[in-house]
């Protein structure tokens, strides 16, 4: 292959955009030279009136940087705003090097920067970070999920009672269950609000993200609530989803009277299937929800 | 002049940006027509696509892409091109564009318009590869010359006679957007009316105009300001020399009100209406 064909020198121009360093550093890097030498490289770029060739390919190096940064910065205000300009974007750096995109949208660049987190060590207070991080990408998929319409009060009423034992509920597209240890999105509302966020304590939290009207909202749940909720959304039944909700009786009752009316109120199934689910599905959710359904997360 | 295709002259647009929603779902403004940013719509089932709904029912529309990476060594992505193809049906696009570029290799995207080098191997690639991407799509594609900072010693071809070769090779539309010949022109140092003259005005469907920002040594194609004089007069020649082409008016950054967008896009029709300077006079200053 000649040393200025198509496929090489497009392998080594984003090898001098992606490494770090100054464009010297660049040039000489492993994958830079791996597809033209130092040398030869002098001469691919053309100067300016007023530029040299390092200079000219500084300004997509500069671009690059500054257009991911951003992305991720739409995406990831509250941590941000935890973390402080200066270490945010250093993290970011870290990041997009490690992860950088492999989409045709920035909607994905950030997938991965909360389990990424997990790696970096001395991050001050990792585990809410990651609660945070964790909780801005549920916002942000639950934003641009398939609109789904939900339950009406006519298909919940034409269930039998007999039948509610064995009935499957099936969540809408734009939902997602969340275990924190930490309640990051009072954090959040503050940011929104534009309040000083409140002091960060440790509370096990469990949240429903979900969306009304294209608005993304977050139902505060009980452990049970969460437990019989992500056995719903992995295509339980909704005894057996009970069951899982380990419950006495009370809560039980209340759950099948109060919580549930407020589920479907806030919108949250999508359809009612009265009839068996095939053995090798259960378990395993079609939708958004089942995913993340039993997330929680490990100290 | 009409394009070949008869794609219409669909007036004085802008592009569609999410801090405009409330204004243009609550005012229905008097807009001609509007441009999409296709990814922006392409993996959304939320209020975006809603909103792009409404518009598109209401105005008319063209989607216009920057990850297509035509002039890619990577395989062509399908998958794109199908969630676009049914982007351009629910919104029934009057056409479909994207950028003589390339945003990555070896299954990374830079999410930059990268520079092509304009290379006897370069042009048949791209040949090759937008005839394909027009077969799939079943319309022909529509290329806009981006602005670019580097220009590759192996290039044997100017910028104007690889997009016009190109265009005629592959027969595909064109999205001559005036600002970044300015932009490149000021870059490289060749003269933006010889680019606009040598351009086949039977294949242009679309005009871009935008404003820049001047760092002295070089110009960035940002978005983000007004459209300056230098563009405008060069907006002027090309409708002297093809007649009134679909203009669109980009802001991206620093976005301001609606309404002062809009003016700025309203502001193409006076250089429509008056003849100012002849080509002639244009060439000399």
């Amino acid at each position: 292959m000649r040393p200025d064909s198509l496929p090489r020198l497009q392998r080594w121009m984003q090898a001098v955009i992606l490494t770090p360093g100054d464009c010297e550093e660049a040039l000489a890097s492993e994958a830079a030279t791996r597809e033209i030498g130092v040398h030869d490289a002098r001469g691919v770029i053309l100067p300016s009136k007023t530029l040299q060739p390092n200079e000219r390919l500084d300004i997509y190096r500069d671009m690059y940087e500054a257009r991911l940064l951003e992305a991720l910065s739409v995406d990831y205000p509250g941590l941000a705003d935890l973390l402080g300009e200066e270490l945010f974007a250093e993290l970011l750096r870290l990041y997009i090097r490690a992860h950088p995109s492999r989409s045709y949208t920035l909607n994905d660049l950030g997938d991965n920067l909360p389990e990424f987190l997990r790696l970096v060590e001395g991050l001050p207070r990792a585990q809410f970070a990651y609660d945070l991080a964790r909780l801005e990408l549920a916002y942000s998929k639950i934003f641009d999920a398939a609109e789904t319409p939900p339950l009406s009060h006519e298909a919940i009423t034409a269930v039998p009672a007999g039948a509610w034992e064995k009935a499957r509920l099936v969540p809408v597209a734009a939902f997602q269950l969340i275990a924190m240890r930490y309640p990051a999105q009072l954090y959040l509302e503050a940011l929104r609000e534009e309040k000083l966020p409140p002091p960060i304590r440790r509370k096990d939290t469990w949240l429903a993200i979900y969306r009304r009207d294209y608005a993304v909202m977050a139902l505060s749940l009980t452990r049970p609530a969460f437990d019989v909720l992500s056995a719903l959304a992995a295509g339980n039944s909704l005894g057996d989803a009970i069951l899982a909700g380990k419950m006495n009786t009370p809560t039980r009752h209340r759950l099948l009277t109060t919580m549930f009316q407020s589920w479907t109120s806030e919108g949250l199934f999508q359809a009612i299937r009265t009839e068996p689910r095939p053995k090798e599905a259960v378990g395993k959710s079609a939708t958004t929800a089942g995913s993340a359904a039993a997330q929680w997360p490990t100290e | 002049m009409a394009n070949r295709w008869r794609y219409p002259d669909l007036g004085f647009g802008i592009g569609l940006r999410t801090v405009h929603f409330p204004h243009i779902l609550a005012n229905h403004p008097p807009v001609d027509w509007f441009e999409i940013l296709s990814e922006n719509f392409m993996d959304t089932g939320g209020r975006p696509l809603y909103v792009l709904d409404q518009v598109a029912e209401r105005y008319p529309v063209v989607l216009h892409g920057v990850s297509m990476s035509v002039g890619s060594t990577d395989p062509i992505n399908f998958d794109f091109l199908r969630k676009l193809k049914l982007l351009a049906q629910r919104t029934k696009a009057h056409w479909v564009s994207d950028h003589l570029c390339w945003t990555g290799v070896s299954g990374i995207n830079v999410h930059d318009l990268l520079p092509m080098p304009y290379t006897d191997e370069s042009l048949q690639h791209t040949i090759d590869r937008v005839k394909i991407i027009s077969e799939f799509l079943e319309r022909p594609l529509v290329l806009e010359n981006p602005s670019t900072y580097v220009e590759f010693s192996a290039s044997n071809w100017t910028e104007w006679d690889f997009i016009t070769t190109l265009a005629e090779q592959a027969d595909c539309g064109l999205l001559l957007d005036v600002n970044n010949i300015y932009v490149s022109s000021f870059n490289h140092g060749f003269d933006p009316h010889d680019y606009i003259d040598r351009i086949p005005a039977d294949r242009v469907v679309q005009i871009h105009l935008a404003g820049h920002t001047n760092k002295g040594t070089h110009i960035l194609d940002t978005h983000s300001d007004h459209v300056i004089e230098a563009v405008w007069e060069l907006y002027r020649r090309v409708y002297q020399t093809m007649g009134g082409i679909a203009t669109l008016l980009e802001w991206d950054e620093s976005i301001p009100s609606f309404e002062v967008v809009h003016s700025e896009a309203l502001k193409a029709r006076q250089y429509r209406e008056s003849p100012g300077k002849s080509n002639e006079e244009a060439h000399a200053a």
